[in-house]
């Protein structure tokens, strides 16, 4: 028995789902701050047409502070989601992502910052990974490493001005495309 | 989820005549996963206690019932091995009767009714069920959106589901359908799924013993989660 169908969220999911620090990752589970570097990033989605996409969810999960798997105990999240505004934009809040990342499948990976797009038009979600340009462990990673890297450079979260801002704009369609990765 | 192109009981990406399917689906394939996912081992149900059934057509007590033939949807959650997912979260939204939802982006002239929300959460018990008391949605035509968008497209009455599995890994977004809904045969969404027998899972089963004295007809409906992310691989073009 395989996994039911997915579709498309439709253009009406429910805002009220989202709640107000569902996007800020440094808000532990209960309800006080969780220590670590914060950082924020933020990015617009746009389409085929350049136009930018409203109301996609995005999901954003990643390892603790400490590089490790985020545990069902643990006071951080390790994951969020906010949706795009009227300027196809997001943004998150969260801590940075400990180094280095040692997976379960015991390969090391560099510190990065999964995403997970839900939204109108998307029958399926589209999943990718930010990776921050100021680790070194970024030139070893197995996962960006099997990207062709005409288009890798893409999955490079952008400084934005101060420190410890980023951008992680999104392409979906077209030239500058977004290389995804399999769900 | 992990699909290939060759998976008919998946979705395509690009829907022909859903114009925002073809303008938001990438041209390249998805690349390879090398690593595993290192997904948080839960969603916070401990935040989230919401009980396994939830009343969509009474907005609060003592306010009149919602319009419209009321139903009643249960199920389970189980994963790929048939094995209940307890505690996982539903999240579930929903046209009114007529046809209309109650958010800002739905442009319907379709009348609202005040008496209805159509959105709800809940979380599965010991044995992976859920319970839904709400009323049957209405279809509804599916404005036109420019070249590329099948004109005269209605939606069959469904109801809109998220869920997050236990841990993080396993998560469906989907939508149920009702059994012999003529607009069913017709939907561009549910049609897509190439696979006879994947499509049916998507439509519930009327089932006159889930049905109650105060006039509630019943479905049953499962849900099974994939979230398994070992096997390759996504190669799909649209």
């Amino acid at each position: 028995m395989t996994g039911m169908a997915w579709h498309t969220t439709g253009p009406f999911f429910p805002p009220a789902f989202i709640g107000p620090t569902d996007g800020d990752l440094t808000v532990g589970r209960d309800g006080t701050r969780v220590e670590g570097d914060v950082v924020e990033v933020r990015g617009r989605i746009i389409d085929g047409e350049g136009h930018p996409v409203v109301n996609v969810i995005v999901e954003l999960w990643q390892v603790d502070p400490a590089g490790q798997r985020v545990g069902a105990a643990d006071r951080f999240r390790g994951w969020g989601r906010v949706w795009t505004d009227e300027d196809g934009c997001y943004h998150f809040r969260t801590l940075r992502p400990g180094r280095p990342v040692a997976t379960s499948g015991g390969s090391i990976r560099a510190p990065h910052l999964c995403f997970r797009l839900l939204g109108s038009g998307l029958m399926r979600p589209l999943e990718t990974e930010a990776f921050f340009p100021d680790e070194a462990a970024v030139a070893a990673d197995p996962q960006l490493a099997a990207i062709d890297p005409a288009v890798r450079s893409r999955l490079m979260l952008v400084p934005d001005g101060a420190a410890e801002m980023f951008r992680f704009d999104i392409r979906l369609r077209g030239e500058g495309e977004t290389p995804f990765l399999e769900g | 989820m992990t699909v290939d192109q060759s998976d008919a009981t998946q979705p395509p990406r690009h829907v022909p005549g859903y114009r925002k399917s073809l303008l938001r689906s990438p041209l390249a394939p998805s690349w390879p996963r090398v690593a595993p996912v290192e997904v948080p081992a839960s969603f916070g149900a401990e935040l989230v206690t919401f009980p396994p059934t939830c009343d969509l057509s009474v907005i609060s007590p003592g306010r009149p019932r919602a319009l419209g033939q009321l139903i009643v949807v249960t199920g389970r959650i189980v994963d790929e091995a048939g094995r209940p997912i307890r505690h996982a979260l539903l999240e579930c939204w929903q046209a009114n009767s007529a046809g209309k939802y109650i958010h800002p982006a739905d442009p319907s002239p379709v009348p609202v009714d005040p008496n209805f929300e159509g959105v709800g959460r809940i979380v599965t018990d010991a044995e992976g069920r859920y319970q839904l008391r709400t009323i049957k949605p209405g279809g509804y035509a599916v404005p036109y959106d420019g070249d590329g968008q099948l004109a005269g497209w209605w939606r069959p009455p469904h109801i809109h589901f998220s869920i997050f599995g236990d841990g993080f890994g396993k998560r469906l977004v989907t939508q149920m359908y009702f059994p012999g809904e003529p607009l069913n045969a017709y939907d561009l969404l549910l049609n897509s799924i190439r696979d006879e027998r994947a499509r049916s899972r998507l439509v519930s089963a009327f089932d006159p013993d889930l049905s109650t004295a105060d006039g509630a007809l019943g479905y049953s409906h499962d849900f099974v989660l994939g979230g398994s992310r070992e096997t390759p691989l996504e190669d799909d073009h649209p």
